[in-house]
This record gives structure tokens, sequence and C-alpha cells, in this order.
């Protein structure tokens, strides 16, 4: 029982908040911090829950009413060299602002020029009762039955097919189906002092390259649909880009 | 703050022994019709421990408003107490405790939602028109709902010196009742059901329940999305294809308060904890039992533009398409959610 207890309060304390395990290699004249703000475009146009239809590579007309991810595995590079890492999972409801927020502290104080993340949680942490009960993870949770974990992108709406209106579940989930963005970036992190990172998700960038999604032929519920969902994993790298 | 505790049976018999101590010597008080003896001095409260299980997440309790064994039994007598009102209605009198803290209606009324488990609520309502911390709900169900008249309260004795001693006034406001009564209402969890006890390994569930479980929690039935694992709720809002046409505004759900046309047809997703004990179902109380919700998912959802997304899989936009086994076995599954030790606790009974 107690060794149950210590054990889940050890991988409570691998995953989040302030004991999280951050590592670099090289040694930092001092440390800032990094504020990440999380941002949502429509091939360049702010995102707009519910009520606008946007146009997609497959030529869908659809809006976006729920879009909630993890992101996990940052890791900062210079020289292409793996400088820093993070092993925090961090949360993220496009709807809810506090979330869209991420701050770093004691960020080893370098000029970095690449970041790594994926979309999802790393296989370690992506198992029954991995993560923190928090209303978040729970209800991110993805059955057993179905391969365990958490959902890594719950993205959900409408989409307009011969003027009926369609719902979509685009969900993506279990181990391997992470999405990796690499994202070319300088950012240098001053001694005491944090500097902002904007992350901007082009949500049609779920929809093309290397595969262009139509609902009306491939599907509208991705989840337990292992082909569905490569194609969103495999779109889903280069969905975000750095400001 | 919460105390996680991972659910074993000594650690079940320790907290309900525990519980029973603090309670029984709470309830002494309660019961006690005469004020306690006045008292200058400084009263020390007791402070107590909202027990939750491990996989519960934690509970967000104001600061100024920290439970309390004193304060709790306080509440608890207010939750009881037909002074709440002024037409002999109290929170209790709606919300008894043998049907998870809801009661029956008559037909095509509003159910009454259960008391259970709103510690971790931020929504409130079927429509969500209330929202925020348990206190400004109660907030509202004394000063707006029950319209608790003031002077009755204060011209108690009883509660003139609880108030006096636990929350430090002269004269009790709405804000002092509201605190006591979110005090005993955050303690109103149900988290013992048979299924709790299988979630922890601590109980099989039999075939059925089992072939039911799997049902839910897979994308033949697809409840989970909406009933999340262990809460039973995500306290979300959703359009479950109940109606076509918004005519009637009691159809309208989370529409009447945001406006947003999004919103039409969206309810709070109830939790399904004690969901055996009810006898109306939806919002309108439109079904009398558990089979006819399941026949409404199998093969009554009306299609809209609002839909939940959830609802339109593939394969299944006509319904579930279970069979009459499998409708059983979801049954079955539903009833392992009954909370006997909820419904039976002493100490979230009347003290009166």
């Amino acid at each position: 029982m107690s060794t149950r207890l210590i054990i889940a309060a050890a991988l409570s304390c691998l995953i989040f908040g302030s004991c999280k395990s951050d590592k670099y290699n090289s040694q930092p004249s001092g440390f800032g911090n990094i504020i990440i703000n999380m941002g949502y475009t429509i091939d360049g146009f702010p995102l707009s829950f519910d009520s606008v239809y946007y146009n997609n590579e497959a030529g869908n007309k659809y809006n976006v009413s729920k879009l909630q991810y993890y992101i996990s595995g940052l890791r900062f590079y210079k020289n292409d060299i793996l400088t820093y890492s993070i092993d925090s999972i961090f949360y993220i409801d496009a709807r809810v602002s506090k979330t869209n927020t991420i701050s770093l502290t004691n960020v080893p104080s370098f000029n970095y020029d690449k970041i790594d993340f994926s979309i999802g949680i790393v296989d370690e942490f992506n198992s029954h009762s991995k993560l923190p009960a928090t209303s978040e993870n729970i209800d991110m949770e993805w059955p057993d039955g179905m391969g365990g974990g958490y959902h890594f992108l719950k993205m959900e709406g409408h989409f307009i097919d011969s003027s009926k209106n369609y719902g979509y579940a685009m969900h993506l989930g279990t181990n391997s189906m992470q999405s990796k963005c690499s994202l070319y970036k300088n950012l240098y992190v001053p001694v005491n002092t944090a500097v902002s990172l904007k992350l901007i998700m082009n949500v049609n960038e779920w929809f093309k390259n290397p595969y262009t999604y139509n609902f009306a032929t491939d599907g509208v519920y991705s989840m337990g649909n292992k082909t569905l969902m490569s194609k969103l994993q495999a779109n889903g790298n280069d969905v975000f880009h750095a400001e | 703050m919460k105390n996680n505790a991972i659910k074993f049976p000594i650690i079940a018999v320790a907290v309900f022994l525990l519980g029973s101590l603090s309670c029984k010597k709470d309830e002494n008080n309660s019961n006690n019709t005469t004020p306690p003896a006045p008292t200058d001095s400084v009263y020390t409260l007791t402070p107590y421990s909202i027990i939750t299980h491990a996989r519960f997440p934690e509970i967000a309790i104001p600061a100024d408003n920290q439970p309390y064994v004193e304060k709790i039994q306080l509440g608890r007598r207010l939750y009881y107490d037909v002074l709440m009102s002024n037409d002999g209605r109290s929170c209790g009198g709606c919300h008894n405790q043998q049907y998870g803290f809801t009661k029956p209606v008559p037909a095509n009324t509003m159910p009454i939602l259960p008391h259970e488990n709103m510690a971790w609520y931020t929504n409130f309502m079927w429509d969500g028109s209330k929202s925020g911390t348990l206190e400004e709900l109660m907030l509202f169900e004394t000063k707006d709902f029950l319209q608790t008249d003031l002077d009755k309260i204060n011209n108690d004795p009883t509660y003139k010196t609880l108030f006096k001693k636990y929350f430090k006034v002269d004269y009790i406001t709405h804000k002092e009742i509201a605190y006591a009564l979110a005090q005993f209402v955050r303690i109103l969890i149900s988290q013992n059901s048979k299924y709790d006890d299988y979630f922890i390994g601590a109980f099989p569930l039999n075939a059925d329940e089992e072939a039911g479980r799997d049902i839910f929690f897979s994308e033949k039935g697809d409840c989970f999305h909406c009933h999340s694992t262990l809460m039973m709720t995500d306290n979300q809002f959703h359009n479950t294809g109940l109606d076509s046409d918004y005519t009637n505004i009691a159809d309208r759900g989370r529409y009447t308060t945001t406006n947003n046309p999004a919103d039409m047809g969206k309810f709070r997703t109830p939790n399904l904890r004690n969901v055996a004990l009810r006898s109306r179902y939806m919002h309108d109380g439109r079904f009398t039992s558990l089979m006819d919700v399941i026949n409404f998912y199998d093969h009554g959802v009306k299609h809209n533009g609002n839909l939940d997304p959830i609802m339109t899989k593939p394969g299944k936009e006509n319904g579930l398409k279970l069979n009459e086994l499998q409708k059983q076995q979801l049954v079955a599954f539903l009833n392992t959610l009954t909370d006997s030790t909820f419904i039976n606790n002493p100490s979230l009974k009347s003290p009166f």
C-alpha cells in the first residue's frame, strides 16, 4: 500500500511541476525564463471557434468547437546539439486561456536555435493513471480496452457537405502516435530575464501534408482507426511554427 | 487540501472509523437543541480532511472556507432545516439521501440533479446557468431559491450561537449560510460503489457487469467520452440528439445562458453515480428507466446541426445498434455505480 503511494508520488514529481526533471549538457553562465504562448490560426487568420467555417485542403467546409491536446518532450538545441530538455507534460485547451501559457523557469542561458517537442505524451507516461488525477487528465483518458493511456489530441467540430451538417471528431492517441515537431528558431535566453516564445498552430495543417484528409472520404471519426490516426499523426508534425 | 488515498480495505476501514468518530461527536452537537453555553473565549475549530479516491482530482476549496468539522455540521443542520425557507422547503427536502441526494419527480418534470460529487463541479444546473464555486451556488440557493428569511435565522438561538462561534459573526447573512451549506455539500462524495471496488482491484464484476463495462468504455457504447472514467461526468455540455426542434425553450439548454447558437440543445453531462436510483432521466424527465435511456441512444437519436460529433461516428449514425443482451449488460454495469455506503452514511442524514 505505502509502496504504491510512494510510486504514485514519485511519478507525479517526475511528470509535473516544481520537481520536473530538467537536463542540460553544458554549463550555462546563468539561468533565465521562457514564457511560451500558444496561438491558433487557419492559414494565417486567427481561429474563431464555433461560428466560423473554414476550408481545408480537401475543400471541406468545417468549424472547430473543441481543441485539446498535450505537448511533451520539450528539447532545446544550439548548433544542432541537444542543450536543454524538459520532461514535463503540458495539457492545453485552446479555449481556456490559462492553459495556453507555459512558463519555463531556470532555463540555462544560451542562444538556442532549434526546439523539438511532441504533440501527445511520451510512451513512458502514456498508460493507465500515469498522470496526476486532474479533471483535465481524467477527461483525456483513453480506455484501456482501446490501448490505454490518454488522448493526445481531441479536435472536434462540424463540417458541411452537400448543405448537410455533420460532426467530426479527430482523436489521436496510443503509443507511437505522437506528432513530432521540430522548429528552427533563434531564441536567446538572457540571465535572469524572461523571453517570449510564440508557438502557432495552423489548424489546417492537420488536414494536409503529407496526406490530404477529406472528411467525406476518409471519415469523420479517427479514434480506434489506425489508418486515420496515422494520417493525422504525420500531418501533425508541421502544424506548429514558432514566432 | 486533498488527501489522496489509494483505497484498500484497511484504509477504507480506517477512514470509516475516523469519519464515524468525528461525525458522531459532531452529531451530538447538531442534535443538541440546547445552544452551547455562550463563551467569550476563542473557539478552536477542528480541521476536516476530505478523503477521496486516489484517482479523483484534487478539490479546489476557497481559502476562506476551508473545511472544519463544526462548520460541516452546521451546514448539515441548515441543509435539512425548513427554517431555510418560508414555505416548508429545505435542501434535503428535494435532495433525499436514499436516492443519492435527488428524489423522484412527476412525469415530464425537470429531474432534480443529485447533490453528489459537486466538490469538483464548476458548472451547475442542467443548462449551466450557474457556475463558479459551491459557495457561489449555495449563495444562490439560500438567497434566491429558498429566499431564506435572515430574521428567522438570526432569531434562532441555536444558529445565533453556532454562527457566532464558528463564523465569528453577530449578524448572520446569506453569505455565512452559503458558506456553511457549501461545507456540507462539499463532503457529499460518492466513491464506494461496486465499480469503485472493481476499479482498484478489490472486487470483481460479474460477467454481465463486465460486459456492460466493456460496452460503456469502448466504441460500441462510447459512453466514456462524456461520462469519464471514474468521475462519471465531464461536467461539460453536449447535444446528444434528444431533439431537433427547439421551439420549446426548455429544450434549448446551454443556449439560454450563452445565446451562442452552437450551444443550442446542449445540456450538462449528468453524473451517473447512483443513476439506477433515479426514476426520471434527461433534462425534462422524458425517460423513466435506464433501458429507456439506452434505447434512445440505440435508435432514438435525432440529427440536428449541433449534434455532438461523438454521436455521429461511421456505422453508428443511426444509433448504437445494441442487441437486447448488450442493453441488459449495460444496465447491469450502470447498477454497479450505486453506492450503498453513500446513501446510508449516517453522518450525512438529517440531524432532526
